[in-house]
């Protein structure tokens, strides 16, 4: 299933172009068409009722207008898991159109589908993470590919390349980014309009790498025929110090400007660890910029281990971690883990 | 003056007889804004009473005592309290999760 989306209204017309060239048919399915009606999904589910009162009550920092963004936002994942039961494991070239930010979508989803899993093994919560799971799993395995839009205009690429690097972070495959429309000479646009169109063109490209990044030609919305792939990458070395440095790389975070030196220290992405478990130091590696947040797992070794401090370059982040003595049994090599 | 603050306030007799909308309006023959003013303040005063005795009823006055808030049943407090963790944590109360730690951040 494609999923297609544009970061402003005037990309609609050329992603759905390029979807429909992609895939070899037009027919397309409007994800808000599936938003209001089909609320069983989440209302016939009582947890999904606590899990309202529960954003409601200990939520109080958030305003009305949040917490309905949020509510709306959960509409979507409900609308998303309804298109996927119904055209989505038999039709694996439906092309599904989302207005809003599919990033955001996906966060939702993986969030609801935690918190389904903490509200216990009650039948309503065992219901809905039945039907959030299996979505979630072709989010991941990339039976659901995200298609997305911009403009060649400065902002909106930097903008879209975080959208991307936040859904590459979620385990999204992004079957490409499409840069559309290209200002034309045929249209009356000048020359300096043109060549900055390039330019901003070819800054997404460097900056999406190895994503898919196209731009309209003559007119035409190209096709987007590589298939996706796993565009983040992570990895763990052991230093000669011992330490181990876990590296992360995003496309699209180099798009972040970063803010104004205090210390050398970057202001605007911001990393660090959590645990999902007591038992261990760490779970994941969460990254968090402009208006996302990733969380990466990470290996068994590293769970035993403590953060101590992080590097970004470009689009990767490097983060250092030591081990917790009280982690690793006595008389077992700590490079043991390691191996 | 204080026959008339023993008497329950008008709209809580619910009755609309003469004497009731005499009292809404202030002092007979003086309806002027200053009777008005003292109208509402003693209407908020009045209201402040009413949530005096409703806050002292309710035991609420006497919750910063409490510890355990299933201990206390009888305080409103503790039961909102108690009513919200069941409904944050609906099933096997899980254990506590820390937040994120966050890490000093260089630029390479």
């Amino acid at each position: 299933m494609l999923l297609v989306s544009s970061l402003t209204p005037s990309g609609r017309s050329w992603v759905l172009d390029s979807a429909a060239r992609t895939v070899g048919h037009e027919r397309v399915v409007d994800l808000g068409s599936f938003a209001y009606p089909n609320d069983d999904v989440f209302d016939a589910c009582a947890v999904f009722d606590d899990i309202a009162s529960s954003v409601s009550i200990t939520g109080a920092q958030f305003t009305s207008a949040d917490l309905m963004a949020g509510l709306r936002s959960f509409r979507d994942v409900a609308a998303l898991v309804r298109v996927w039961e119904m055209h989505g494991t038999d039709e694996p070239r439906a092309v599904v159109w989302c207005a809003g930010s599919v990033p955001q979508v996906l966060a939702d989803l993986e969030s609801l589908d935690e918190l389904a899993d903490v509200a216990g093994t009650s039948s309503p919560a065992a219901t809905l993470r039945a039907r959030l799971t299996p979505v979630l799993a072709a989010v991941r395995s990339g039976d659901i590919e995200w298609l997305f839009a911009t403009p060649a205009q400065p902002d909106a690429v930097q903008q879209a390349s975080l959208d991307v690097a936040a859904a590459v972070g979620m385990g999204a495959t992004v079957r490409g980014v499409l840069v559309a429309p290209m200002p034309r000479k045929k249209d009356g646009w000048p020359k300096e309009i043109r060549e900055q169109a390039r330019e901003t063109y070819d800054r997404a490209v460097m900056d999406l790498h190895p994503i898919t990044t196209l731009r309209t030609r003559s007119g035409e919305a190209p096709a987007f025929p590589a298939a996706s792939m796993d565009a983040a990458q992570a990895s763990t070395i052991v230093d000669a110090g011992g330490d181990r440095i876990f590296t992360l790389t995003l496309p699209g975070l180099s798009a972040i400007e970063y803010g104004p030196a205090n210390g050398g220290d970057i202001q605007q992405v911001h990393v660090g660890t959590w645990s999902a478990d007591p038992a261990y130091p760490t779970t994941h590696v969460v990254v968090r910029f402009a208006e996302h947040t990733v969380r990466w797992e990470v290996d068994a070794t590293l769970r035993r281990c403590r953060a101590i401090d992080a590097v970004v370059a470009d689009d990767t982040i490097a983060v250092t971690f030591v081990p917790v003595q009280e982690q690793w049994p006595s008389g077992r090599d700590q490079e043991e883990g390691g191996a | 003056m204080n026959e008339e603050m023993e008497r329950p306030p008008w709209w809580l007799s619910g009755s609309n007889d003469d004497n009731a909308s005499g009292n809404a309006t202030g002092s007979a023959g003086d309806p002027g804004i200053g009777g008005g003013l003292g109208d509402v303040w003693s209407l908020l005063g009045a209201v402040g009473n009413m949530a005096g005795d409703w806050f002292a009823a309710s035991g609420a006055s006497e919750h910063a005592d409490h510890g355990d808030p299933r201990d206390h049943p009888d305080c409103l407090v503790c039961k909102v309290l108690v009513g919200v963790q069941s409904v944050s944590q609906p099933a096997s109360e899980p254990e506590q999760l820390p937040r994120a730690r966050w890490l000093p951040v260089r630029r390479a």
